[in-house]
């Protein structure tokens, strides 16, 4: 029984739930992710639900050391998403999220590439209701643009699955690596979903655009999904190191920027993205173990972050940096809760984010990437200013905007309190995060070394930033939007597509008016001969049609006997 | 940003002052002192100074020869910190466009359907 796969639990749950009655659909929603939590840890490790599905050997739940860290935050993060959703009676945001969050457990847990497969285009499919779900136009076309690359992705991952089946007869989810045109597909099917460099824009242009609650939750499984799944397939490819560099800091300069705050914190997102995909390609068992931990503790103070801003949002009905400040007079506790996220991810010692990125910077050292050791340390400067500093203090801080509101409802302070708790609970106690991650530890975060080094990098980052903003040089918050890879295809394409479709527009137009003409012309041709006036339909007489028999016959006696 | 014709009361000019007279009745916070902003910020120099001295206190550990110049962390993180920023605001010139760019309709919870 305890084999059943959590996933099958979560669609079920979510496909009943529209019979529910309000009330009882939000405890549904918090009791689901326990008890599938409850499956995992009960299930040793093996592969369950092997099926034989047209000739094909399908392992639909697999449970191993990789799988069981992603598996078990995923639950943690579906519970305290449902409870932050807790006062939600809108029936689409909660079937969604209760579908996608196990679609993402599901795929977690395939062992082979066709059911990652099947669970990789759920996932899709399934969150783009909770951006959906604010029912205005501007989240219809987000949700569109959102759809089409995460679908898109899906079927360049079907596509690459196929040209592995078919050149290794196996459709195992192990170790894949570069080298053939069906893992490349594969690499890239990841990547998109991983929002690897230029691939990345979607998460920016569609996780501040969901719902207030519908934010917490996509934060927490697609791109760590595809980060579980390089891991799986990738770990040692050289390349991602390269990628996951420029990943932690492209996205620095347009966080430091932004308006928007929860966009700021997309663009922080992906930056985080960055070192773990650097994990996965160093591949060293430190590098690995650094980015399993750091996944583990990413999803929790990004879910916290996100969900202080929701709560800004839930209460201020803006997020907009140049909108707020001083809100820490009405929203204590989201204050606190906030400042204890900004925190973790800024990866102060005794929060969750030293422990975990700490490792992913020792494995670069050890393996002597001497250029992307000094560009994660840069980054690791720069997330100091856009998620440590600029979320807390332009939203809480800064100068008074005269906004007075009511704190966040107390589900919501729970939920935060929950995923801060953790925060510090791991960074504290980091053994016990250590004692699940996938190869053994042997590696302490608390040396005098780390500690110092880490409080110097990050205290004089905050002194920079005193400097710049005392002396009027940092940036102010103005109401603005940036550029970035999404002008592409929301402009340039637009523009240079329209007048190509407006020619094609006018070329078919003349072509089917020709082609009306010619028809019409015949049509006439025809009515002329064939219409009801027209001297054949006429009724004649039955001499007239007598005379015009004999005379045909006549004809073809004539062409017989010539 | 309050728009015009909205139906949210505190954009009406007198529901304005009522709460800026509320603000002003509102008990001082510690904060809302500017000479309690300048003592942590000076609280803030006395730490980086003191993290700064006591790079001469300890034996680092790293794994490249350049972690061992005094205080090679602190002054990384603060330049690298003013690169950041400062590179940023000069892409912002760049990329930076008016809010209506892409969308005339606002991000904000405003336009929304109650879906709660």
């Amino acid at each position: 029984m305890s084999s059943l796969n959590p996933a099958i639990l979560f669609v079920i749950g979510a496909l009943l739930l529209p019979l529910m009655p309000a009330n009882a659909r939000r405890y549904v929603a918090l009791l689901i992710p326990l008890i599938g939590m409850a499956l995992v840890l009960l299930t040793p490790n093996g592969s369950y639900g092997n099926i034989t599905l047209f000739g094909l050997e399908l392992t639909t739940y697999r449970l191993d050391k990789l799988a069981f860290v992603w598996a078990l935050i995923f639950h943690i993060a579906a519970f305290i998403g449902a409870l932050y959703a807790f006062h939600l009676k809108d029936t689409v945001q909660q079937t969604a999220a209760l579908m996608y969050q196990g679609a993402a457990i599901g795929a977690v847990l395939a062992g082979d590439l066709l059911t990652l497969f099947i669970w990789w285009e759920l996932t899709a499919i399934a969150s783009v209701f909770l951006i959906w779900a604010r029912r205005t136009d501007r989240a219809y076309r987000v949700g569109m643009r959102y759809l089409i690359i995460q679908v898109g992705s899906g079927v360049i991952l079907l596509t690459g699955v196929l040209f592995y089946y078919h050149d290794t007869s196996s459709l195992a989810f192990g170790h894949l690596g570069l080298g053939t045109t069906a893992t490349l597909l594969i690499f890239i099917a990841f990547g998109i979903k991983c929002a690897f460099p230029l691939m990345h824009n979607w998460l920016q242009d569609a996780y501040p655009e969901a719902t207030i609650t519908g934010t917490v939750i996509l934060s927490a499984f697609t791109t760590k999904l595809a980060v579980y799944a390089l891991a799986r397939g990738y770990a040692g490819t050289e390349i991602l190191i390269w990628i996951g560099a420029i990943m932690t800091a492209f996205p620095i300069f347009f966080a430091v920027i932004e308006n928007d705050l929860r966009k700021v914190l997309s663009y922080s997102l992906n930056n985080q993205l960055g070192f773990m995909v650097v994990g996965v390609g160093i591949g060293t068992e430190l590098a690995l173990n650094g980015t399993a931990a750091h996944a583990f503790s990413h999803i929790l103070y990004k879910a916290l972050l996100f969900m202080a801003m929701g709560a800004v949002l839930y209460r201020v009905k803006t997020i907009k940096a140049s909108e707020l400040g001083g809100l820490y007079k009405s929203m204590p506790w989201t204050t606190v809760f906030c400042i204890i996220g900004s925190m973790s991810i800024s990866a102060f010692p005794l929060f969750s984010g030293f422990i975990s990125k700490s490792m992913i910077l020792t494995a670069a050292a050890a393996e002597h990437y001497t250029w992307v050791w000094l560009v994660l340390l840069l980054a690791s400067a720069g997330v100091m200013d856009h998620s440590g500093i600029k979320i807390p203090f332009f939203a809480f801080f800064a100068h008074d905007s005269g906004k007075r509101c009511e704190e966040a409802p107390a589900h919501m302070l729970w939920a935060m309190g929950i995923a801060a708790f953790l925060c510090i609970a791991i960074g504290v106690y980091p053994d016990a995060l250590y004692s699940i991650l996938p190869y053994p530890v042997d590696y302490s975060p608390y040396t005098a070394t780390h500690v110092i080094t880490q409080l110097q990098l990050l205290m004089f980052s905050a002194l920079a930033f005193a400097v710049l903003f005392i002396s009027g040089l940092y940036p102010p918050e103005i109401k603005s939007v940036n550029l970035d890879t999404d002008w592409f295809y929301r402009r340039a394409a637009v523009k240079v597509m329209t007048p190509i479709a407006a020619m094609v527009a006018t070329a078919s137009n003349g072509l089917f008016a020709s082609v009306g003409k010619v028809s019409s012309g015949s049509i006439s041709g025809i009515n002329s001969l064939f219409g009801p006036q027209a001297w054949l339909s006429r009724t004649l007489d039955s001499t007239g049609m007598v005379a015009l028999v004999i005379g045909a016959l006549l004809i073809f006696l004539g062409f017989y006997l010539f | 940003m309050s728009q015009p014709g909205s139906d949210n009361p505190t954009d009406q000019p007198g529901a304005d002052k009522a709460r800026d007279q509320s603000i002003r009745d509102e008990k001082k916070w510690w904060l809302d002192s500017p000479a309690n902003i300048k003592l942590i910020v000076w609280a803030l120099a006395i730490v980086c100074v003191l993290l700064f001295l006591a790079d001469f206190f300890y034996h680092k550990h790293g794994h490249f020869d350049f972690e061992q110049w005094p205080g090679f962390y602190a002054w990384y993180g603060f330049l690298s910190y003013c690169t950041i920023v400062l590179t940023a605001k000069q892409i912002r010139k760049l990329i930076g466009r008016d809010e209506s760019f892409y969308e005339k309709e606002d991000s904000d919870t405003n336009n929304e359907l109650d879906n709660e």
